[in-house]
């Protein structure tokens, strides 16, 4: 966004003269700026029409009416007589949308943006190479899994853009409210003045989207438990509409939603059994018999440690966590005991870890394939496009071992620019955290950067046998059009969140 | 508002992951691909370079003449891959598993039933192969087919368009000998990992040259990847031997084998072998019956396949038949004259005798008196003639081959003496040909030789030694005593035709002097010679050579056979004064009712003698004598009349036999025998006078010769209006007519020239 730098000065000026009205209380620094400002009014400057037509710019939490009804107060009367968005786009010195966007509320983390930027791109040109033997040999077209993943990458970017638009908020907002909800944020990006909506009706119970979102993926995972398409012995996955996808995916982000959402209204509550932990106990058993049911264990792995870092994040009592902690042990010890044959292959899983090149298995396969891949590279690899394992060798090579060939076609330094891009993205994502002004956003960031970093780290350590072989695809990098955009998608709410947040 | 206390956690929680996590990951990623960069990297270039080998072309075999006697033909190999079978009938990524199984099922048992039909293989077979599914790409259906074969398959594979991954053709080649079972036994043949008997196994360090390997980048199923790279090391082509085998010497011995194995009814096969007596090398050697290399194993000998036939017909085992066939081939694969020891019999005398005049115990003056019979240490030995030979000289001893003569003269040597020269003609050691297989002599050493088996030995009726010591033996005392290492293989040339080997004549050891060996060569001379002519006589040519007839007294003893059987043998020397060439030939276990080596053995020696002599560059010298008997050919007389037509006959040595009125002028209508034919001179040209056709010729009854004199023959013969060719030892006076080739009894044209041959049935020779 460097086209408007010298906006951004303006905007910096244009907050700090706006009138505050702090409900949660005032930080000091806040207030000293304030006076600053009262005391150096800034000079009309080149770019103050722009400025007129910001409806009011909040950084505090539910704080938007307030905002609106003193920005009243500011003198704009060429743009108050407008009535409608048509006239203001046919104004000649209307300004363009996006500048609204990005300006209201903060900027969306920049870092981050490029970061996912970066991966992202990085992520399709290995994909490409990757794939191009396996998609030859499957679709008889060696660009045949890239231009699905490119689909997959534009409709995630823009599902990326639109909910970084969107207040995250609106996930949680109850669907009575979000009439309102949906009008504010309208008349808010386009600077129509509108009335105040009653700020304790926003904070009020109700069926809303978080809830749906869940329950419909719960759902969905129920029949795929039951109807979806068998692969290796497991059913994983599901086809609806030609869409062939892993609704476990899916309910990795509504968990997350659904968990932050709960940690947030029910954070006065938080040491108690009822009703605070044995909700997010039946949440969390729910989800894990499910991937469980679906043999998806290192699905299971990952919803569980996703709840925990929320759990421990939002201060619920350490106490609870460990009896639930031993409750988990003991159903897992009962289970390992009656269904040992059904789980065998975890065992044997393990003895591929410590021996990868010990016997042929098919997993022990995989994951001598994949050392071989990255030892063969070597430091700076074969390479762009040079990866001879990738010619049927390593199996998975576009997907669960895309990485592996990162490897060997740049080397380690192509694998360690990788790790350190996500190592970028987690911290980018820990700051958002931190600084979220509400609990539900910070849940939320922490989640979902949890739920990516933890994916990559977990791909990676299979591909250099740091862990166990288990199927795990490394995100914005691995084949899988579903996958992307739903990664973007949360990369997207993380966006939105960055806006109001001090990073 | 989020608190102090969550950011806290949130630090904590995210330092886990984004510290911990990242250095616990990155260290693996460190060590495999930096620290076991090496491992790793050979491990990728095993499982990504395929190497495949180019076969060398075997090299060719040539005789002396540069005539080729192994070669090497375009064949194929058929392959099938059960992998790809199951590949491409089974889609992997397919809904329906159970059509999927099922269609693969169906399709290979159609490839299967169809395949085992066109190459004639077992259906089972291929169906257990295509079981392995798993891992085996390349399954060999049959190997070495020829091309019509695989453009059956390649028909077949067209017409239902079944891919051709799952079944081709690979090329390879196979040797091929032209002559067919010419010279086998030396040739050998070459089984699946190179050469299995003879000089195919001997050089096959040679012949085989080093396989070449083109070493390519292949992705996972096989084929070329677009960034490999490719690495050709040619293959060698195996070294060529060039022979001293004669391909046409070859020819004449084994088609003359080949008669007196059918003729005197062999039982245990016959070897001949001819030698250069200066250099050692192997003009020829054969055994016959041998087998065809092209196709080993085809039992070649009528009565094994007559025996196994039999077995068969009494409901023998499949074990036993299986038992009885490997024993058979075996012995028809093994070279009879280097791997099979025999009782020399009275050829041995040569050594005797050549030991005894070198160590002066006798001279050509010396006499023996042979009564019938010799008494050694109270065991009678008898002689073969049992009315004994009475007082004779040493060479009359030696033409007689008498038996007493040859144990008086062992004891006069004496059991060191003997035992020495039985040595040094090397006969206890192998002769170091270059042909796998040479079988030890069995011999009676010094340490365990009284009188009995001195006295037995010296008359060649104790030891068992090879063919090619023989033959060495019997070099060495007629080519001046030189005792030669005999070889098969004269140069060994590479692909470009430089000789990278030449084997030179390799004298072992001077076993006589050269007088006792000149001394040697007038007495063989005399043995054939002997009594206007032997077995083994050849008019104009100065042949020397000696006769054996030894008993199998072994194989009677232990039971192998019933009755005794007999070894015939002949070993021959050209020309008998200056020896070029030695030649030994071999009967064993003649069954016709003749068992004498004179009488089977030499005229085998002399029928290839007579064949091959001139081609050897050895002309007859007659003397005038032996002239006036040569052949003349019959002129064309037809059309003059009767004196000028007489006149042309009487120029060339015949008579005319008219028929018919010679008044008024009347021409020459026909003659028998017909113009070109070959006549003994002084035969007798019927000439019929007037309009004559062949239908009116004159028709006489063949008289049967057989067991008569010559004398007796002739007069018969010509009697009956035919002119007479006489063959074999006619110039003996012991000899009797053993074949003509008109049977007796049918009518042909008089004056038709019947071929007789004569024997000396005796061991004189």
């Amino acid at each position: 966004m460097s086209y408007n730098n010298g906006l951004n000065d303006v905007l910096a000026s244009r907050k700090k003269k706006t009138p505050e009205v702090k409900v949660n209380g005032p930080a000091t620094s806040e207030v000293q700026q304030q006076r600053e400002v009262k005391n150096n009014p800034p000079e009309k400057r080149k770019y103050d029409h722009l400025i007129h037509y910001d409806p009011g710019i909040s950084q505090t939490e539910q704080g938007d009416e307030e905002n609106v009804q003193t920005s009243e107060s500011i003198p704009r009367k060429r743009f108050r007589k407008r009535k409608s968005l048509l006239e203001a786009i046919k104004a000649p010195d209307a300004a363009p949308v996006c500048c609204t966007y990005f300006k209201r509320r903060g900027r969306v983390d920049m870092p981050l943006f490029l970061a996912i930027i970066v991966l992202t791109i990085f992520g399709l040109v290995m994909m490409s190479s990757a794939s191009y033997a396996q998609s030859l040999f499957e679709n008889r077209d060696s660009y045949d899994f890239i231009k699905q993943q490119i689909e997959g990458v534009l409709l995630g970017m823009a599902l990326m853009l639109a909910l970084s638009i969107v207040d995250y908020k609106m996930l949680i907002t109850p669907f009575t409210q979000m009439g309102g909800h949906f009008k504010r944020l309208f008349c808010r990006n386009f600077g129509i003045k509108h009335k105040k909506v009653d700020e304790s009706k926003l904070k009020g119970n109700g069926l809303n989207p978080a809830h749906i979102l869940f329950v419909g993926a719960v759902i969905v995972m129920i029949y795929t438990c039951f109807f979806g398409q068998e692969v290796a012995d497991a059913k994983r996955w599901v086809t609806f509409f030609g869409i062939r996808f892993q609704p476990s995916e899916f309910m990795k982000f509504f968990l997350i939603i659904l968990m932050a959402y709960m940690l947030n209204r029910l954070y006065e509550q938080r040491k108690t059994w009822f009703p605070a932990f044995s909700r997010y106990a039946v949440v969390i058993i729910v989800c894990a018999a499910l991937c469980m049911a679906q043999r998806h264990y290192s699905a299971l792995v990952i919803v569980v440690v996703i709840c925990y870092a929320m759990m421990i994040s939002a201060e619920v009592s350490s106490k609870n966590i460990v009896i639930f902690t031993i409750f988990l042990a003991f159903v897992a010890l009962v289970f390992v005991a009656f269904f040992s044959d059904k789980i065998a292959y975890i065992f044997t899983r393990f003895g591929g870890w410590f021996d990868p090149f010990g016997d042929t298995g098919d997993t022990t396969y995989q994951t001598s394939q994949s050392l071989i891949t990255i030892g063969s590279g070597g430091f700076f690899g074969r390479g762009l496009g040079n990866s001879i394992m990738k010619y049927y060798y390593l199996p998975e090579a576009q997907n669960d071992f895309v990485f592996s060939i990162v490897c060997e076609e740049l080397g380690i330094v192509g694998g360690a620019t990788v790790v350190l891009l996500f190592v970028l993205f987690g911290y980018r994502g820990y700051k958002i955290s931190k600084g979220a002004k509400d609990k539900f956003g910070s849940l939320l960031a922490l989640g979902i950067t949890v739920q990516l970093v933890l994916q990559a780290f977990f791909n990676i350590g299979v591909a250099c046998n740091a862990l166990p072989n288990t199927g795990i695809s490394l995100p914005f990098f691995s084949y899988g059009r579903t996958a992307i955009v739903i990664q973007l998608a949360e990369v997207g709410v993380l966006l939105s969140i960055s806006r109001n947040s001090d990073t | 508002m989020i608190t102090e206390e969550m950011k806290r956690r949130i630090k904590v929680v995210v330092a886990v992951l984004l510290v911990i996590m990242p250095i616990y990951v990155t260290g693996f990623l460190l060590y495999w691909s930096v620290f076991q960069h090496d491992d790793m990297k050979t491990r990728a270039e095993n499982q990504q370079q395929r190497e495949i080998q180019v076969k060398a072309d075997r090299g060719i075999i040539y005789d002396r003449n540069g005539k080729v006697l192994a070669q090497n033909t375009p064949a194929w190999d058929i392959i099938m891959s059960p992998v790809e079978i199951r590949n491409v009938n089974f889609d992997k990524e397919g809904k329906d598993k159970d059509r999927d199984e099922e269609n693969y099922r169906t399709e290979r048992d159609f490839l299967c039933r169809n395949i085992a039909e066109i190459l004639d293989v077992d259906m089972q077979d291929l169906l257990d192969a295509c079981a392995q599914y798993e891992d085996v790409w390349d399954y060999v259906v049959k190997k070495q087919v020829d091309r019509e074969t695989v453009e059956k398959i390649e028909k077949f594979m067209n017409e239902n368009r079944l891919s051709h991954v799952m079944c081709y053709a690979r090329e390879n080649s196979i040797r091929y000998y032209p002559n067919g079972s010419l010279a086998a036994g030396v040739l050998g043949f070459v089984g699946h990992d190179g050469g299995a008997y003879g000089i195919e196994a001997y050089y096959d360090k040679h012949l085989r040259g080093v396989d070449g390997k083109l070493i390519t980048t292949k992705d996972q199923q096989g084929d070329d990847m677009p960034y490999g790279y490719e690495m050709l090391y040619d293959a060698q082509q195996g070294n060529s031997l060039m022979l001293t085998i004669d391909e046409t010497l070859q020819y004449y011995l084994e088609k003359n084998l080949e008669t007196t194995v059918s003729q005197h009814k062999l039982e245990n096969r016959s070897t001949g072998i001819i030698m250069n007596a200066k250099t050692g090398a192997i003009l020829a050697m054969a055994t016959y019956p041998g087998y065809n290399p092209n196709d080993p194993s085809y039992v070649f000998f009528e009565k094994d396949r007559y025996t196994l036939a039999q077995m068969s017909d009494d409901g023998a085992t499949e074990e036993m038949l299986d038992e009885a066939r490997q024993d058979i081939w075996a012995k028809q694969w093994a070279n009879k004259a280097v791997g099979e020891p025999y009782i020399p019999g009275s050829v041995f005398k040569i050594f005797t005798c050549a030991a005894a005049l070198e160590e002066e115990k006798v001279d050509l003056g010396s006499t023996f008196l042979c009564t019938g019979v010799a008494e050694v240490a109270g065991t009678h030995i008898k002689c073969w003639s049992s009315a004994g030979h009475g007082t004779s000289n040493l060479t009359e001893a030696m033409i007689h081959s008498c038996n007493p003569a040859f144990i008086k003269i062992g004891q006069l040597l004496g059991e060191e003496q003997f035992t020495r020269y039985f040595e040094a003609f090397g006969f206890t050691e192998k002769t170091g040909i270059d042909l796998p297989g040479e079988a030890d002599s069995f011999y009676v050493p010094l340490s365990k030789m009284g009188i009995v088996e001195l006295s037995s030995s010296a008359f060649g009726q104790t030891n068992k030694v090879t063919p090619i010591q023989m033959v060495t033996a019997v070099c060495a005392a007629v080519n001046g005593g030189k005792l030669l290492t005999p070889y098969v293989v004269d140069k060994i040339i590479d692909g470009n035709g430089n000789v990278v080997e030449a084997t030179e004549p390799t004298v072992r050891r001077q076993v006589i002097s050269e007088e006792t060996s000149a001394t040697m060569r007038r007495i063989l001379e005399d043995v054939v010679n002997f009594n206007g002519g032997s077995n083994a006589y050849m008019t104009g040519y100065r042949i020397g050579g000696k006769s054996g007839t030894s008993e199998k007294i072994d194989d009677f003893n232990n039971g192998k056979h019933d009755e005794l059987r007999y070894v015939a043998t002949f070993s021959a020397v050209v020309p008998a004064n200056d020896p070029e060439y030695v030649m030994l030939v071999v009967a064993d276990e003649p069954t016709s009712g003749y068992i004498y080596g004179s009488a089977i053995a030499a005229p085998v020696v002399s029928a290839v003698f007579k064949e091959s002599l001139e081609y050897l560059n050895i002309y007859p010298q007659y003397t005038d004598e032996e002239l006036e008997k040569q052949d003349v050919t019959v002129p064309y007389v037809a059309g003059y009349n009767s004196i000028r037509a007489e006149a042309m006959l009487t120029a060339e040595g015949l008579q005319a036999e008219i028929v018919g009125s010679t008044e008024d002028g009347a021409l020459v209508g026909g003659q028998y025998p017909q113009q070109g034919t070959p006549i003994p001179k002084g035969g007798k040209v019927v000439l019929y006078m007037g309009e004559m056709t062949l239908d009116k010729f004159e028709l006489r009854e063949v008289p049967d010769v057989r067991g008569m004199t010559v004398t007796e023959a002739n007069k018969a013969i010509t009697e009956a209006g035919f002119n007479i060719k006489l063959q074999g030892a006619f110039g003996s006076n012991e000899a009797r007519a053993v074949y003509q080739n008109f049977t007796a009894g049918t009518y042909q044209f008089r004056g038709e020239v019947i071929k007789v041959d004569f024997l000396v049935n005796d061991e004189t020779g």
